[in-house]
């Protein structure tokens, strides 16, 4: 049976049994990853996936059932109603109508129209590319470009039909260095343009592993840190949950009831996105046309992040921040391109006025490390330290530990060298360098 | 999932093209989810996802392409596709492909037949014991799932298996709030059984832990930033062998060189009293396997013996690379990744040292009481992980609860260190994360003493 006949099944079969709603989030895709090592194939995947995501109403509650199988539809609308009978949460979660999307273009992709031979050429000249950068590159553990198209396709018994493909490029290069006795390791790892850029990532990867030697830890205590670009968006990634309306509802962040209160220095702006030309979306999660949107506007928090269910019982408008734990998952708040606005002094500007302070350039540990109730964090990281405005040595095995609360409040300068930097699925995370007041760091 | 005839035209395709090996990989789950919010379910799911994979090895390179779709045609194609990695013109044949050897055992309570009242039931019960623990607790939230997967496999030497493997699991994350604070604290126990397994899980226990971990820490003072002996507590302070020493013994990063453990075999890497292991084969846990996703039998792997490194965790690809046995350790998340070596239960062997004095001999550490998760560069052997529940140990006692702890280090000096452990081992559930996408894996421990490690925090002195 095709989507189309499954989907008719399935509404006929919800209406039948007593929903007074059905929609089904259907997601199909390819994708082509390609990893290269010594000039020859290493791992190779290719794929053709598809799912379906039944949601109905009944009774005023939603229950949802996921399958890859088209096959009998009624046993799914089954088990989709025995789950929203076992619903006892009385919040309504309206369903998205009939909109209009806008035209938000697509994302730069650049091996979109390039054949799996041209993408598998590009890694090994990548790879060739990486090793004649520097003598003391001995391999690549990751030389490799994933590179897939997805549509999704929402679509219900109240009138929503949208639908939309993205295709999305990006390219792993992890080097590894060899100088004296030690052996380090970094990652260049871009989505759109950047991704075809042989020469920006092998600058990147190679300049950030020679970051890495002679690294030794620095004494305990406080100290002026600067967190470099990709680490600041890593923050983002690891704490957006602070700003999520459901999350505030349940009572699991301390940023519940702040809007209209100050939450952070006056510099800071957090913008959530989903049409940014990085990563363009029509529509989120259920449906809702894409809005751009301050979350801290000098900052001061001007609105958490909602679905049509915690707007409603905020008595506000969705954000169009509805996600899906992955097309099997329930309706949940999910950030889009998530960014700190870039700010005007370039990043050698930013160490001058460090002058004494430590580069933070990685964190470790960002998803076990930081307690997303209090907001505290503490994560293994490296860096380099800043003396008088200049770098004078290479950091590592030291912990930097504190508050996201009081790092908002504390930050000092931005920084102008923005980029989005990490994500996934949902979205992207972008920032420039920061200086932060003060963090506890633990070393020697 | 398929005839034995479509299997086999299905591997000579995937040969087609110089391959020296193919398999054949077909998963079909249905799992189910609740969860709790404030007293009240919030959501109810159920999941079923159904495809196959299929691979081809030739010498160390591989080639992978999985579809959702069954019908032979796509099948064939999808066995092309991963074929394309190579591109010789002369093809081989398969083996002739043996009866299916079933390992699937019978359970004591099917998961079919489970209902979400059933589910419900358990969920209402950590939560009343949770809230019931103290006036300060002022949120829980509570989750269950289950998951039974069947899996097929066939390769091109012949081999036919399959397998039902049933899991069930409980978690739950208790917040305590006072004066504009809140910590939080969690639990969530697990078995690779049906749900019989609540017979063993006692669902109350786990919520007062957790309840207890958030009260505690709600009262804590922020950890010191300083570098002292710690006591890692049992049961899932076993995240320690895990992050800071096993990933970094998969041949995943070890075939390539890509680990700090790579040509140590036979050589000291730990002090003597430290024996580790890597058990797939203890029924019900966990990270329980009773076949692999290539089809090998489970084993127990002794990794570490005595302090010396006696053996690697492999799949067949790296196998052949590394001239290594198999362990039966090549596991994915589902057929949407190819295998690799994964870890199933590992733990520190028990040793004979004693629990108390281990505290007693400290004249300033960290006890770390409960430990949350962590990860690991295998290359460099650089590891962290995060204290859920610790306590700052002056003059041999416990002085007071302390929050925001993390240990680094790094793998290669850490399991040097360890100068004490304790008789009685236990373990705890988690998901790892690696290459081949999430499994289940348990991690356990009796209590042990590392010497000295680096502790992050944000406190002064205490």
């Amino acid at each position: 049976m095709n989507f189309i006949e499954f989907r008719k099944e399935l509404f006929d079969c919800a209406n039948a049994l007593g929903c007074s709603a059905a929609e089904v989030y259907f997601e199909e895709g390819t994708n082509f990853n390609v990893n290269v090592l010594g000039q020859e194939i290493d791992r190779y995947t290719a794929a053709v996936k598809f799912g379906l995501n039944l949601r109905v109403k009944y009774q005023g509650k939603d229950g949802y059932a996921y399958t890859e199988v088209f096959e009998d539809a009624q046993t799914l609308v089954k088990h989709a109603i025995d789950n929203a009978k076992a619903i006892e949460n009385e919040d309504e979660h309206p369903m998205q109508g009939k909109c209009k999307d806008e035209d938000v273009g697509s994302m730069v992709d650049p091996f979109s129209n390039a054949s799996e031979q041209e993408k598998i050429k590009f890694a090994y000249d990548l790879e060739q590319a990486v090793k004649a950068k520097d003598e003391r590159v001995l391999r690549t553990s990751y030389c490799m470009i994933d590179s897939g198209s997805s549509t999704v396709h929402i679509s219900n018994t109240m009138g929503l039909d949208a639908k939309e493909t993205t295709s999305i490029s990006a390219a792993i290069l992890g080097v590894i260095m060899q100088q004296g006795v030690e052996t380090k390791e970094a990652f260049a790892i871009e989505v759109g343009e950047k991704a075809g850029d042989t020469e920006f990532l092998v600058d990147k990867a190679v300049h950030e592993c020679l970051e890495k030697f002679n690294a030794t830890p620095v004494k305990s205590g406080e100290y002026k840190v600067l967190f470099r670009n990709s680490v600041m968006a890593e923050m983002l990634e690891t704490f957006w949950g602070q700003f999520s309306a459901d999350a505030a509802q349940k009572g699991l962040t301390l940023m519940a009831n702040k809007e209209g209160t100050k939450v952070a220095s006056d510099i800071v702006n957090l913008i959530d996105d989903p049409k940014h030309k990085i990563f363009p979306r029509a529509f989120d999660g259920e449906g809702t046309p894409s809005v751009t949107k301050h979350i801290i506007e000098n900052g001061v928090l001007k609105t958490l992040m909602h679905n049509l269910k915690t707007a409603k019982k905020a008595n506000v408008e969705s954000t169009s921040n509805a996600g899906r734990a992955g097309t099997a998952g329930a309706i949940n708040v999910s950030p889009t391109n998530m960014y700190l606005q870039s700010g005007v002094k370039s990043y050698d500007d930013m160490v001058k006025t460090l002058k004494n302070g430590i580069i933070i350039t990685a964190l470790e540990g960002t998803l076990s490390g930081a307690n997303d109730i209090s907001g505290e964090f503490s994560f293994g990281a490296k860096g380099l330290l800043v003396e008088n405005g200049n770098i004078v040595k290479s950091v590592d095995q030291i912990t930097v530990a504190g508050s996201f609360y009081e790092l908002l409040q504390d930050i000092e300068e931005i920084g102008s060298d923005f980029r989005f930097s990490t994500g996934g699925e949902g979205g992207l995370f972008g920032a420039a360098s920061v200086i932060i007041k003060k963090l506890m760091v633990a070393g020697e | 999932m398929v005839s034995e005839i479509i299997a086999l035209k299905v591997l000579e395709a995937a040969l087609s093209t110089g391959g020296d090996f193919s398999e054949l990989f077909f998963e079909d789950t249905e799992g189910n989810n609740v969860s709790m919010v404030d007293g009240k379910i919030e959501s109810a799911s159920y999941k079923r996802s159904r495809g196959a994979g299929v691979r081809v090895l030739k010498g160390s390179q591989s080639g992978y392409a999985y579809t959702a779709d069954l019908s032979e045609e796509a099948l064939i194609k999808t066995a092309r596709a991963a074929a394309a990695v190579l591109n010789s013109q002369k093809g081989y044949n398969s083996m002739p492909i043996a009866k299916n050897r079933d390992y699937t055992q019978a359970v004591k309570r099917q998961l079919k037949e489970v209902e979400n009242a059933h589910r419900i039931d358990l969920l209402k019960r950590m939560h009343k014991a949770a809230k019931g623990y103290s006036p300060e607790i002022s949120q829980v939230s509570a989750r269950y799932l289950d998951v039974n997967r069947r899996i097929e496999i066939f390769n091109s030497e012949g081999l036919h298996v399959s397998d039902t493997q049933p899991r069930v699991r409980v978690a739950i994350e208790a917040v305590a709030t006072k004066d504009g604070e809140a910590q939080s604290g969690f639990e969530g126990p697990g078995r690779g059984m049906g749900f019989e397994a609540f017979e063993l899980i006692d669902v109350e226990a786990t919520a007062l832990q957790a309840a207890k971990t958030a009260v505690t820490m709600l009262h804590g003072l922020p950890c010191p930033a300083k570098t002292v002996p710690v006591v890692i507590d049992g049961g899932f302070g076993g995240v320690i062998l895990h992050e800071a020493c096993v990933h970094g013994l998969e041949a995943t990063s070890v075939a390539k060189g890509n680990s700090v453990f790579a040509g140590k075999l036979g050589q000291k890497v730990a002090s003597d009293i430290v024996t580790a292991i890597d058990d797939g084969t203890q029924k019900g846990e966990w990270g329980s396997i009773r076949i692999d996703d290539e089809g090998t039998e489970s084993k127990r792997n002794v990794l570490i013996e005595n302090g010396v490194l006696k053996s690697y965790l492999v799949d067949r690809l790296n196998a052949k690379k590394m001239n290594h046995p198999l362990t039966g350790s090549s596991r994915r998340q589902d057929y949407t990744y190819a295998p690799t070596s994964r870890m199933t239960n590992t733990f520190f062997a028990p040793g004979n040292d004693d629990e108390a004095e281990m505290i007693r001999s400290i004249d300033e550490g960290l006890f770390a009481a409960r430990m949350g998760g962590g990860s690991v560069m295998p290359l460099t052997g650089d590891f962290n992980f995060a204290v859920a529940e610790g306590y700052w140990i002056k003059n041999g006692e416990i002085v007071c609860p302390v929050r925001g702890a993390t240990l680094i280090g790094r793998g290669a000096d850490v399991l040097f260190k360890i100068d004490r452990i304790s008789k009685e081992l236990w373990h705890g559930q988690g998901n790892c994360g690696s290459l081949s996408g999430m499994v289940p894996t348990n991690v356990g421990q009796p209590r042990i003493r590392v010497s000295e490690m680096v502790v992050g925090g944000k406190g002064g002195d205490i």
